[in-house]
């Protein structure tokens, strides 16, 4: 009987192990009409970009050698290591910029979010103090604003610079920085109006974080 | 010497009918439930309360106050028949009122038994009460004159042992008067709390005077009837007068609270604030509607009043059931009246605040209860067993 | 007086009784109901001199302060984002002991919602009021809770309180709560202990507010910021639970 568990659980123990190697895989699947990985490339730093290859192969018609090399590395996460990777270095021809220039393919400064994902709502500040929200959907699909409105800047695009500043107060929005450029009582609401439209405090921060607002602090 | 003189006091005043194993095999037990439910109420001076009582920042107090407010209610109804019959004579209820004074002792005996697992530092209660003693508290009066009146009640009782009529009349009129008094200022405690509206105001302290009145009759003839119940013997026509006459005054009292308790109610429907209100619904429709309908209303005031009317107070046995059900609504009714007070969220629409905050009371807080009321049962079988020979005034003197 | 003139007389309401006649009949009242609520002799709190403005009986009328330096808080509660840096702060100067529901000053959060599908959310800090007829107060049995007569701080005398739990019951704030650790209540006191006595001129949670809802000092001193905010005209002031009557020196406003 024993036996029978054993070598059941053994065989089980196998079967999943080889289902995640193939999980493992299927990510840097080839696809041969891509001349690439099926997946898309994802780039994470400065800000979260992602790149496929199929339109610029397939339907474009580049090759290989257009971009690997001089331009960009085949290995992964090169690019990103640089810290050149910026929105400035493409304005200057490097990285996509080589083609995205206007002329060859549209310019690195429009379309943004052909490349760029609009993270998912709210975006959470904790400090200076816990919690202020801000919503994408309200200041762009629900406004006229586009990306470059406020992206590089007024707000760089990338998590958490804003808030390692120390220049990210309500001083420095009173000052007409950050959420002050347009939260000025004239094209937005003043910023030192309808505080809590924004500062969702301590309890909102925990009701976002999944936590009862509630509940004792120290775990009792 | 001393013991001399009380062996000689208890050989007249004991009665042997009760020196039975059963008698004893049942103040054993009731010893033993009293010292384990109040112990594990006493607990919480190790513990802390916090970890035994369900009670929280918001619902301070809870059952065990409630209890203690019904003990010490029901203390109050024995003192003042006891005393009116002493003072006036003449009464039919004076021939049993003896026991009623001996029964007032040890309700408040229980209610203080109670309060002291209950309040977190009754060391320090002793101590500051003498040395820094509050005038406008009416926990100050109440303690006081609660402590002042069950000097005088031993004392009251000291003299009728002794047959010093007029020494028992006088501690006797005292203790009723310090038992009224004290009994305002536990209606005072809460009537004089804005902060909470279910209980403000100037009915409250009328309205546990009526209970007392009420509950005081209940006890006296639930007491009686078990009495002459433990003992096998009928009751003398003499008793089941008296019986007849508290059964006259629980009924009058009974109609007077059921009109207080409407009254009551209707006031926090008509205007008024919002607090109020919902407190009232708490017992209506909400989490006490239960303890509300069934226990305090259905079994303590419909229930008995139905059996009233039909046995016409003619039967002691059927009076008896109804004064036990009186006094288990009553029980209720004093719970209903803390925790409808506290259970209302003093800032409604802030901080999520439910429309009732969640109180249950602990399982160690009806051990407390369970507790006190053993410590009545065994007060009670002592009291018939020691004291039985001078409970029937008339009968054995 | 016949009935039809008196139809054209104004109901003058309780407020606006002269307070002399309001003193008289309060005498009156104190002599009748003698030692149970405590006449003015008795009282600790000294009654007749903390009274109301007539049209706001929650707001004191200017100068009337009865303590040598009266000690009070206004809130400017529509810029309180419920940071809750004022808790920590609290925690951490008094030593609070966190736990069943322990804390001297917290922020209360309102969501309402609205039509448009989306929440108004409001908070609120609140702490001990520092009443001027304080419920806490008269009904400690034991004078373990009193007001300081210097400032009209209320304080606790710790070795005093017998644990009943009235004063919780009493308080329309819910500013006080039972500590295990010290065996008695605690409450906010302003930092009258720890930074009043040290000099300081700020309570912690002041201090640490960064967007200076909190405005704490002497209602005496003409020249203090809360003075002013009180005081000035067009300024709407309320207090939480006004019904109470417990004329507390906690204030709200919306700046």
């Amino acid at each position: 009987m024993m036996k029978i568990i054993f070598i059941a659980s053994g065989i089980t123990l196998l079967a999943g192990s080889f289902l995640l190697v193939s999980n493992a895989a299927a990510t840097d699947d080839y696809d041969v009409k891509a001349f690439g990985p099926k997946s898309p490339i994802v780039w994470t730093k400065p800000a979260k970009t992602s790149f496929e290859h199929r339109p610029h192969t397939d339907v474009a018609g580049l090759e290989c050698k257009a971009c690997h090399g001089e331009i960009f590395a085949m290995q992964r996460g090169v690019a990103q290591k640089t810290g050149k990777f910026t929105m400035a270095s493409l304005a200057d021809g490097m990285f996509c910029g080589a083609c995205h220039d206007g002329k060859r393919a549209f310019a690195s400064d429009t379309k943004c979010a052909a490349c760029h994902k609009i993270p998912d709502d709210p975006i959470v500040w904790t400090k200076p103090v816990k919690a202020v929200v801000f919503f994408h959907e309200t200041h762009g699909e629900k406004s006229d604003l586009k990306c470059v409105s406020c992206h590089d800047g007024t707000f760089p695009m990338q998590v958490g610079v804003a808030e390692k500043s120390s220049n990210f107060t309500m001083k420095s929005i009173y000052e007409g920085r950050y959420c002050g450029a347009c939260h000025d009582g004239d094209t937005a609401f003043a910023a030192n109006t309808r505080c809590n439209t924004c500062h969702i405090g301590r309890k909102g921060y925990d009701r976002l974080m999944g936590r009862d607002p509630y509940a004792e602090k120290d775990g009792h | 010497m001393a013991n001399n003189s009380l062996t000689k006091i208890f050989s007249q005043t004991e009665d042997t009918r009760l020196a039975t194993p059963g008698i004893n095999w049942a103040m054993l037990i009731f010893l033993i439930i009293s010292i384990v439910g109040l112990g594990l109420g006493a607990s919480s001076f190790i513990v802390g309360h916090e970890a035994v009582y369900n009670n929280t920042r918001e619902v301070p107090w809870g059952l065990i106050i409630a209890t203690y407010a019904f003990w010490a209610i029901t203390s109050t109804g024995l003192c003042i028949y006891a005393a009116i019959s002493h003072l006036f004579g003449g009464t039919r209820m004076a021939i049993v009122s003896n026991r009623m004074v001996w029964m007032s002792i040890i309700c408040i005996m229980a209610a203080f038994a109670t309060i002291g697992v209950e309040i977190a530092s009754p060391h320090t209660m002793i101590i500051y009460n003498i040395l820094s003693p509050n005038l406008t508290s009416n926990i100050w009066w109440m303690g006081t004159l609660y402590g002042i009146a069950v000097g005088c009640m031993i004392l009251e009782f000291f003299g009728l042992i002794k047959g010093f009529a007029r020494f028992a009349v006088v501690f006797g009129t005292i203790a009723a008067i310090a038992e009224v008094f004290a009994n305002s200022c536990l209606g005072g405690v809460f009537a004089t709390l804005p902060a909470k509206p279910f209980w403000y105001g100037g009915q409250l302290p009328i309205y546990f005077l009526t209970a007392a009145f009420l509950s005081g009759a209940a006890a006296t003839i639930l007491f009686n009837y078990l009495a002459y119940k433990i003992r096998g013997v009928e009751m003398s026509a003499a008793v089941k007068s008296a019986m007849h006459s508290a059964g006259k005054a629980m009924t009058l009292v009974l109609i007077l609270y059921s009109v207080a308790t409407f009254w009551r109610l209707i006031m926090f429907f008509v205007g008024g604030t919002e607090l109020g209100r919902i407190a009232a619904e708490a017992l209506i429709t909400g989490p006490l509607s239960f303890f509300f309908w069934f226990l305090e209303i259905g079994i303590g005031l419909l229930i008995p009043m139905i059996l009233i009317i039909i046995f016409r107070l003619q039967n002691v046995a059927i009076m008896a059931t109804a004064g036990f059900l009186i006094l288990v609504g009553q029980f209720f009714a004093r719970y209903n009246m803390v925790a409808a007070g506290l259970l209302v969220p003093g800032t409604p629409g802030w901080d999520n605040a439910p429309t009732y905050l969640d109180y249950v009371p602990s399982l160690i807080e009806w051990a407390v209860i369970v507790g006190s009321i053993a410590v009545v049962c065994l007060g009670f079988l002592i009291g018939e067993r020691v004291f039985g020979k001078i409970f029937d005034q008339k009968e054995h003197h | 007086m016949d009935i039809k003139n008196l139809e054209k007389e104004q109901n003058e309401g309780i407020e606006s009784l002269p307070s002399d006649e309001r003193r008289k009949f309060l005498q009156m009242g104190l002599a009748v109901t003698g030692v149970f609520l405590g006449g003015t002799l008795l009282s600790l709190t000294s009654v007749s001199t903390a009274k109301g403005r007539n049209a706001d009986p929650a707001i004191p009328a200017d100068g009337q302060y009865p303590y040598t330096k009266h000690y009070g808080m206004i809130m400017r509660q529509n810029h309180c984002v419920g940071c809750e840096k004022c808790m920590d702060a609290c925690v951490e100067t008094n030593n609070v002991q966190i736990g069943h529901g322990a804390w001297r000053t917290t922020i209360q959060e309102r969501l309402t919602p609205l039509d448009s599908g989306r929440e108004k959310r409001e908070f609120r800090p609140i702490l001990c009021n520092q009443c001027n007829r304080p419920p806490c107060v008269r009904v400690c049995p034991t004078k373990a809770t009193y007001k300081d007569p210097e400032t009209g701080i209320i304080v606790m005398d710790d070795k005093k309180c017998i644990g009943c739990k009235t004063c919780m019951a009493a308080c329309p704030y819910n500013a006080r709560y039972y500590s295990h650790a010290k065996h008695a209540i605690d409450k906010c006191n302003f930092c009258i202990d720890t930074l009043l006595a040290a000099g300081e001129k700020q309570t912690a949670c002041v201090t640490s507010c960064p967007a200076h809802v909190r405005v704490f000092g002497d209602l005496k001193d003409t020249s203090s910021e809360i003075y002013k905010l009180l005081h000035k005209p067009d300024n709407k002031i309320w207090v939480i639970r006004p019904d109470c009557g417990a004329l507390p020196n906690v204030f709200y406003m919306n700046a």
